[in-house]
This record gives C-alpha cells, structure tokens and sequence, in this order.
C-alpha cells in the first residue's frame, strides 16, 4: 500500500470510530437507519400456499386444499397428522391457518404482528420461468420477454429516491437492480457479491503494485478519452464498474475492517460448513452477511433498496423437502433471517421491509409427481416492523373448483404484484409507487376498471405504517 | 469415420499442410508483415474479410483458436466460404484450428475419449502423470481409495479439451452452448457421465451432419435431460386414462429446445393440449441402473446409466421397467399436429420434425443461436437477416448456419459486439497464451477456477435449465470485472508464467517460449512496438482500433522495461495520468519512443534473460488482458 492509500484508509478509520458512547456505535456500525427495502426473489415459482396450509377441518377449503395436495404429504397417516407433524395452528376470528414449523422466525414475526400475507397476488402473464422472472423484476406486465437490458422496480424507486442505491447482495445484478440510463444501469446500483472481498487490489508486493498502479493509471487515463463515444459503446460498462469499484471499495473495506464492525458469529456460522447453523445454500448466507455489512456502510451506500434471491423453488418433483429446506434457510429459527435481524440494531430493524417475490404460484392440485406445477395465483409476504401484520385478501384459492380438481387449472389473481409492491415503495419514499409502476396511476378501479386489479373488500392503505 | 482411418486422414492432411508451409515455426521470421491488417492482395468478394475478420471468427466461435499466424493469414487470403468451412467444422480434430507440434497428438475428440486417455496410462498419454486423475472419469479419493464419479474431472476435461492442441475449440464451444445453454442440464441433478455421453452423442449427430431437429430429438430424448426434469419417472396408465408425472419437459421441450412459446395459439390450447399431450408423450423413460457402469463406481446413485430402452424390461440392477407399458399408446395432439409412435423415442422424434418448422422456433431460434455467439446488439435488420439464412437452410444444419452467419456482413459490421463471458474471456486469454504442446499437455493450471469465481462452470449452468452464464450477465456484474482485476494483480502467475517444474522442484522444467510464435522482424529481432502490436492483435483481435497511445504506453513499458509506464516516467509520481495529448508531447513521447525501439531478447540462449523476456511479454498479455477491450469485441 502506498502513502497516499494508507492516508485515505487512516481517514476513513477515524471517521468511523469517532463516535463515541454505545448507542452511538450501534447506529454507526450500521449506518444512520433510513426506510430500506429488502427484495427477496424466490427464483423458480415459490408455492407459498404450501407454507401456510389450511387445519384440516370442516371448512371447504380445507377439506379440498388436504384433497388436492394428498400427494405432497404422502408420508403421513391422515391429513391431521400431516399438519400436526408440520404445522402450528393460528387462529385469528374465523380464519385459521397453519404455519409450517420450518418457518420459525416467520412464526415469530407473525405473532408480533409484523408478516403481512397478500393472498390471490399475481403478477407474471403466463407460466414462463424467464419471462416471469423479468417481469416480476422489471415490474413490468408487458416486459418484451428478449430484452434483459432494461430497467427494474428496484432501480427505478432508488431513481424515485434520487440521492439513494440499490445494492445488489447476489452473484449476478439482476434486472431489478437496474436503472433507466441505457447507457448506465449500474448508475445507482452497488454490486456487493463478497462484502468481505468488495475492494479492488492494490496488490501487497512489488510486482503485483506494478500492475495495480498501471491498472489504476490507465482507467483513470483512458476515462477521460471517451466522452464522445455514443451510449451503446460496448466499453462503457468497464469503465464504469472500475469508477464504482475504485470510488466506494476502499472506504467501505476501511469501515467494515473496524473491530466493532466484525461480523457476528451468528451470521458466520450460516456459511461455515462445519457448523450446525449452515444453510443448505450458503450462497444466501453469504447474501445475509452481504446485507449485514452493507447496512453497516449504508450511509457510504446510500443504501435504500436491496435485492437478495433464493433459488430452487421449481418444485415438480418431491416439493416437501425441497421446499421445507428452502425455508428453513430463509425463515428458520436461527436461520438466514433471523440470524441477520437479530443482530441489526433496533433502529435499523424498525426500519427495514422485506418483501418476496416470484416468478409465478404454482398449481394447487399435485401433480403425479409428488411435486406442483406452474401456475398463477399466490401469496405475496411481508416482513418487517413497519408492516401491518395479517393476512389480506380471500386466504382459500381464487377460480372456483377447478384449481382443487384439475390438474393444469391455475389459482387465478385477485390482486396486481403493482398494489402490493407500490405500497411497499411508497413506505420507502412517499409517493413513490406509481413512479416505479406507472400503471398505479390507473388504480382507481371505477375510473380504470382495467387498472391493476384488487380483491374485493382488500385494502391495502394501511399494509405499511 | 473410425478412430483408426480418421487417424491416418488428419496424419494425410496435416503432413500435406505443413510440407505446404503452414507451420509459423518454420515461417514466422520471413512471413512477417508490416500491414497487420493485410489481405495479402487476393481477391475478396467480400470487401470486410481480413485477417482482423478471420481473426474475430476465431476469437467468436472457437475461444480464439490455436491457429498460427501463416495459417490465419491464409485463410483471409481465400474466398471465405472455403475458409470458414476449414476453420468450423464439426471434427473431434481440426489440425487447422488446432495444430499439435506432434502429429500424435491427433487422436479422438469426444469428452468419453478424452476422459479414458488423458485420465487413463497409455504410454502414449501426453498428460504428466501425477496429474492424470483430474480428468479420469472415477474419481478416486486420495484417502480412502474410493472411486466415484465426480463432475470435476469432466469439467477438467472439457475446459483442458479448448486448450490442447490437435482438437477442436469450436466443437467445444458448441458443445458447450447445447449442453450448457439451449438444452442445458446440471451436473447438480444429473450424473456427470449422463451428460458427458449426451454431450458426445449431440456432437457425433453434428459430426454426421444429420438435420438439427433430429440433433435436438437426441437430447430430448437422452437419460441426462430424463433425469434432468425427472420425466424418468412419468408414466400413463393406458387403462384409466391417467397420467402420472410432472410437466415440466413438456413446457421446456417447446421453450428452449425449439423456442417454442406457444404464441400461435390460444393459451389455454398451448397450456392444456400441446403441453399436457407433451407430458404425455415424455411417459415410459425410464433409466437403467448398472452396478458396474463407468466403471465400477462404489456410490449406488452412480449406476445409472446413459440408457433408455424403450422397452419392458428388466436392467442390469434386476429392475423391471415397464417403458413401453408405461407409455402414452395413443397417438397425441401437439402443436396441431398429430404425433405418432409407440415410444416416447418415436413420438418426440416425430414432434421434433413438426417443432422446428414452427412460425415461432424459425423466427426465435436463429436469434438465440447468434445472440448466444455472436451479438449481444440485434436489431430488427440484423435479426430479418438471421431469421432468412435459417430459413433458406433446408434441412435445417446448425454447422452450415454458423458458418454462412460467421462470413456474412450481418456479423462483420461496426455495429455487432458482443461481450464476453468468464468461458469466453478466460478460455481466449488461456488459448492464445500457449504456445507449445508442452504447454498445453502439461501445463499445471487451467482456467477452470478462475471461471468459476467468475461465476460460471461448465456443466453447472448458472441458471440451472435457462442455462449459463449470459454475456449481459458478464458484462453487467461488476464483481466479475473485479475478480478479473483482483486476479491480474495479485495472481497473474497463469499468465505471465514462463517457466515450470514438473514435478514441483524437480530439475524437469518447461520454459516458456514466445519465440515460436512472436515473428522476429526482417533483422531477426523482436521491437517492442511491433510485439506490442502483434499481442494486442493476437489478444484483442480488433486491427489496432483499439490500441491507441494510453494503451501503446502502458503495453510498451512492460514489454521494454517490465515496469509500469507511470514508475517510469516519475518514479516520484508513479500515480499520475495521462492525456494522449500529453504522451504525444515531450518528455512523454521520447520515454514512448525509446520503449518502442527497445528490443525483447527472446532469443537468449542464456535461462535468465530468456526468462526474463517470456516474463515482460507475459506482463504485457496481463495487462491488456484487463483493458476494456478483452471483455467485449467488436464485429468490425
């Protein structure tokens, strides 16, 4: 390292570690806490019905969901024992439904009120993998099902923002990150794959400065050639990734590398393979302790949106343990998001969302193959303090008999993905939401009855507070 | 065409081609050109083809190609259709492409047979010894002596087979793109070997040059993609009437494979006939088991097989399978059409001949083709061009596609670029950065790793059956652009490599020599400017475009002084930058000048200085390596 980089990181330490009492360290050590969005997309058509099943009871519902889905639970006696074995039970009024036991944390969360669970929610058009996933990312119903290079609700709320990012947490930046710029859809997004590995090098010998030196000098010199090349010049995207690298990878090396930002245990051992906490997918472990770190830089990130994804939800064949390991991951006790939210400071937990989306629901009858295939109608879910739990909307399957006994019958949609995901913009920047989904501006249904759609008797004004 | 006779076809021909001079060994020195850019002054029906234009197809279709500069050269000077059909081919060798030092090195191509040679002790295996287990398809474990089949010696082999010489990079990387992209399946849910033979089997089928529906119906139909989506399992009882299974094939079979989305026909129609009749015409799939297939593994959930018999029958494991019981009778209803056959193998063999004249699979799949290899920047002149080649190309023939696409102006034209993958980019940079069969066969590194950390593995697509890694995904993930940066500073040892020990320590040594391929100029000597023009091209590929003064600084500096152009010019100031109107002012231009005039002694016969040259020009190749300009390419 050099005089000058050892100078830059010697300020930047300081700055971090100036504040002085505790409560002031917990802030500082995650960041001034501002509204912040967490997209959690389940890649592959998550069956959320499966987490929340029905007792089984005199209730139509229930008789026909036990009926359709006999398959999934095959290794039981009777309908009872499978939702004994696999649920608990929460009643509220008339509605009674089952979380699955997997799901610890979100059990937890729901009896404190803060899981909201949008029921009939659709959002892609058709039963596509690829073209659902880029519509439920892009937020776009007429998304051209070819063009990847475009814009995400994500990228378009930290636009709505202005002076905010979003921080990608994953392997690849997915669409839901990007921007309007054609010629820059990084310009707001922070590409945080290894926060523990974020910096770019500026080697630790000799030689390897050599390189590093006359890497840093040629960017920064052949930057400014290019002013005039027009927007699709393929080079671009290089010269930006170095610019963002070089601009936010040392501070945000010098700020996590502080003792009291070390991360904790906790969210380590969710990626240490030899230890009882490791998830099954350890990339969404790395992706929680990408979000920990990050929230620790949030004001260096200008952090507001964050998009984590979970895959392995195309659960044709054997959907109960496939699935039931997906949550345990994600909403276990002592788990990816519980391990990353107990360790956050109140005030930065109070004011984080987290929102799960996916590519499309999934067929309510079983298939012949102890699995669901594609479908339509699902639930949405909400997580977060901010969040006015409960469940919103018909919790029994929208489309009459035919998703209970047909196979290849979809569970229609009640409600557009828009409604839901423009509250959830609109908690994180008022007035937002129908920046990002522009057909927000028709959701008044006696006026637009072809706007975004809403369940009968659903009202999704106080979803967030 | 047998092992043996296709043996002594490419010993024909490669003795006729180098007896012709086609060995830069031989040439290089005298065959040097000052115009690096020549057409040699033959005459060119096509006013774009060049050595820059050959050199693009290269770095396009084969990951750059081990072609030599005469050879290169030659091609550009000949009517690019009888160049293009020496360049792709679909031969497990291409010794045009690929030409080995040693003739013997011609031997088969397919991944089964590499896997068995380079994994196995024939005296004749060219690989070290001690490295021999990374390519053998039983894995043994070092401690407990088990053997079992393991995916990363077939990603061994696979990335190894891009790089050895007497092969042929193209197939590859069109084994690649079936296997991996259109008709993807993972190594996480299906065996190795399952994908190794479908790999084969697609590729023998493009060998023979049989029509790219019935190559399409072969990976339909194979055990890997049956295990893949779990249609294994699928099954119709003819006597209630009832199907038993999962659809998922049934969708993906007309979504990727023929790209297929149904848009021709009503929704409910596409959903509740053609992929329900689907699902039903994918029933009685059932894969053998073997306990002693591939060897003998000693883990169970290796026995399967790459096996579909069609019939009731019982397996090598004493499994009874009702195959042809199990099977839908009748015949079906699928994209209007009436299906028929008495397995799963006829029907969808049947289906496939429909599929590929669909309106959407002749519109859509050409596009998906090139954009995979070729155009990340398709507009609606470039895609009617793609969509009418296709369609004039009758029967459809994925290898005189390719071809006739890689000549043609819709893909030599300014504005074509496509960006690179961590396969391309790395497999490029690997390629062009060996010079020697020694290299090649015994080299103790592949990019195998690096591309992994780049997010991308062969066998192993990122996006499970949506396939690998994407260019746009490439070249939108910064983390990708700082694992390249992190690597080419901290370990750049793969490619600034120019010696070796094998075994480690031993006195055995392999010296990296650019000699054999960098031309000397008329005065026997390597100048600076003129090897720094050469690597860019070789690298780069883009006739100097892009190799203006800043670059031309920073790649003389190294190769003339293996020191930064910044530490040379001050070494007080090490960190400034520079305007190209201040490196054309002085003192910059005298520093520049004096750089370029320097010579490199690749030609010492003493180790040390010979080592420290091959070392200034594998700073060099570092160097551009992590220029903008080796992470996309330009078509023209």
């Amino acid at each position: 390292m050099n005089r000058r980089d050892f100078l830059k990181l010697t300020l930047y330490s300081t700055a971090a570690t100036t504040l002085g009492n505790p409560f002031m360290q917990a802030l500082a050590a995650h960041g001034s806490p501002h509204r912040t969005l967490v997209n959690v997309m389940c890649l592959g058509g998550a069956d959320f019905r499966y987490m929340f099943a029905p007792p089984p009871s005199d209730t139509e519902y229930a008789n026909k969901y036990w009926q359709a889905r006999q398959p999934l639970y095959s290794g039981y006696a009777d309908y009872n024992s499978a939702f004994g074995s696999l649920y608990t039970a929460h009643n509220a009024g008339d509605l009674s439904f089952g979380i699955h036991n997997n799901a610890g944390w979100l059990k937890t969360q729901y009896e404190a009120g803060n899981v909201a669970i949008i029921c009939n929610v659709a959002g892609s058009t058709n039963r596509r993998h690829d073209q659902s996933q880029l519509i439920v990312n892009s937020g776009d119903l007429n998304a051209n099902q070819f063009v990847y290079d475009r814009d995400g609700w994500g990228g378009r709320l930290a636009e709505a923002i202005g002076e905010a990012n979003t921080v990608a947490m994953t392997h690849d930046v997915s669409v839901f990150c990007k921007g309007t710029q054609a010629a820059n859809r990084n310009a707001q997004v922070i590409h945080v794959r290894d926060s523990r590995s974020f910096a770019l090098s500026h080697g630790g010998n000799p030689n390897q400065e050599k390189v590093a030196r006359a890497l840093k000098n040629y960017y920064a010199s052949r930057s400014q050639t290019i002013q005039d090349k027009p927007d699709n010049w393929p080079y671009h995207k290089f010269f930006q990734h170095e610019q963002k690298l070089r601009a936010f990878g040392d501070p945000f090396k010098a700020l996590i590398e502080q003792p009291e930002n070390t991360l904790p245990i906790d969210i380590v051992k969710l990626n240490d393979p030899g230890s009882m906490g490791v998830l099954n997918q350890r990339g969404f472990a790395k992706q929680c302790a990408n979000v920990y770190d990050s929230l620790t830089g949030a004001d260096l990130f200008k952090l507001r949106v964050a998009s984590m994804e979970y895959g392995g939800w195309d659960t044709h064949r054997n959907q109960k343990n496939q699935f039931e390991n997906n949550i345990s991951d994600i909403f276990g006790t002592l788990r990816g998001l519980d391990m990353l939210t107990s360790n956050l400071a109140p005030e930065v937990w109070n004011n984080l969302v987290f929102v799960f989306t996916t590519d499309f629901g999934r067929q309510l009858k079983a298939n012949g193959d102890s699995g669901t295939d594609h479908g339509s109608g699902n639930y949405m879910i909400l997580v977060g303090p901010a969040v006015n739990g409960g469940v919103y909307g018909e919790i029994s399957a929208a489309g009459g008999p035919a998703p209970y006994d047909v196979q290849g019958a979809d569970i229609l949609g009640r409600t557009s993905f828009e409604r839901v995901l423009a509250k959830a913009c609109d908690w994180v920047e008022p007035s937002s939401g129908v920046q990002v989904f522009p057909n927000m501006a028709y959701s008044d249904l006696a006026q637009f009855p072809d706007g975004p759609i809403l369940e009968d008797g659903v009202d999704l004004s106080t979803l967030l507070s | 065409m047998s092992r043996i006779v296709r043996y002594i076809y490419l010993l024909t021909l490669v003795s006729f081609l180098f007896a012709c001079g086609g060995n830069d060994n031989q040439n290089s020195e005298s065959e040097r050109s000052s115009n690096i850019d020549s057409n040699g002054g033959g005459e060119q029906p096509y006013s774009y083809w060049s050595e820059t234009a050959v050199r693009k197809i290269l770095h396009t279709f084969a990951y750059g190609g081990q072609a030599t500069d005469t050879q290169i050269r030659s091609w550009a000077n000949m009517e690019p259709r009888a160049a293009i059909q020496q360049m792709l081919t679909f031969e497990e060798n291409n010794p045009l492409l690929s030409p080995p030092d040693n003739l013997a090195l011609l031997q088969g191509g397919t991944l089964s047979y590499l896997q068995e040679y380079w994994g196995g002790f024939l005296e004749s295996n060219p690989t070290r010894s001690e490295r021999r287990y990374i390519y053998a398809t039983l894995y043994e474990d070092q401690l407990t002596q088990e053997k079992y089949l393991s995916p990363v010696t077939l990603q061994h082999t696979w990335t190894a087979s891009i790089n050895r010489r007497g092969l042929n990079p193209f197939r590859q990387k069109v084994g690649l793109f079936l296997t991996n992209y259109h008709m993807a399946v993972s190594v996480h849910k299906v065996r190795p070997t399952m994908i190794r033979s479908m790999y084969d089997d697609i590729m023998e089928a493009l060998e023979a040059g049989i029509p790219f529906h019935e190559v399409l119906a072969i990976g339909a139909t194979s055990a890997a993609v049956a295990m893949q989506y779990g249609h294994q399992y699928n099954r119709y009882n003819n006597l209630s009437s009832r199907f038993y299974g999962n659809d998922d094939f049934a969708r993906e079979f007309h979504q990727l494979f023929f790209r297929i989305l149904g848009e021709d026909y009503s929704l409910d129609y596409h959903e509740n006939t053609t992929i329900e009749h689907t699902a039903w015409a994918l029933t009685g799939m059932g894969i053998d088991r073997d306990p002693l297939a591939w060897g003998g593994s000693a883990r169970p959930f290796d026995y399967w097989t790459d096996i579909i018999d069609f019939t009731d029958h019982v397996d090598a494991e004493g499994r009874t399978l009702n195959n042809f019981t199990n099977h839908h009778v009748n015949s079906v209803e699928i994209l209007g059409a009436d299906i028929r056959g008495n397995t799963a193998k006829e029907k969808i063999e049947a289906l496939a001949q429909v599929a590929i004249n669909e309106r959407e699979s002749l519109d859509s799949m050409p596009v998906f083709i090139i954009n995979f290899f070729a155009d990340d920047n398709l507009n609606d002149e470039k895609i009617a061009e793609i969509r009418t080649l296709w369609r004039s190309i009758e029967p459809k023939n994925l290898l005189t596609f390719l071809q006739e696409y890689a000549i043609s102006p819709t893909f030599h034209r300014e504005d074509t670029f496509k960006y690179r993958t961590a396969f391309s980019r790395n497999l490029a940079l690997f390629n062009l950065n060996t010079v020697d069969d020694e290299e090649a066969y015994h080299n103790s590194w592949t990019p195998l790793w690096t591309i992994n950390e780049q997010g991308a593995l062969p066998f192993s697509p990122a996006h499970d059956v949506f396939g690998g890694q994407t260019s746009i995904n490439a070249a939108n993930n910064p983390d990708i652009f700082k694992s390249a940066y992190n690597t080419a500073v901290d370990n750049p040892w793969s490619v600034i490599k120019y010696f070796e020990s094998y075994p480690a320590g031993s006195a055995d040594t392999w010296e990296k020599d650019w000699a054999r391929v960098i031309p000397a100029n008329n005065f026997g000597k390597y100048r600076v400017k003129e090897v720094g023009e050469w690597l860019w091209q070789r690298f780069v590929a883009d006739g100097l475009k892009n190799y203006g003064p800043i670059e031309r600084a920073y790649v003389t500096a190294f190769l003339a002084t293996g020191n930064d152009f910044g530490m040379i010019v001050d070494p007080d100031n090490p960190d400034a930058s520079f305007t190209p109107e201040q490196l054309a002012s002085e003192p910059y231009r005298s520093i520049i000048d004096a750089n370029e005039a320097a010579t490199i002694d690749l030609k010492n016969s003493e180790t040390i200085p010979h080592r420290i040259a091959n070392r200034y020009v594998g700073m060099a190749i570092n160097f551009i390596s992590m220029t903008p300009f080796m992470f996309a390419m330009e078509g023209r």
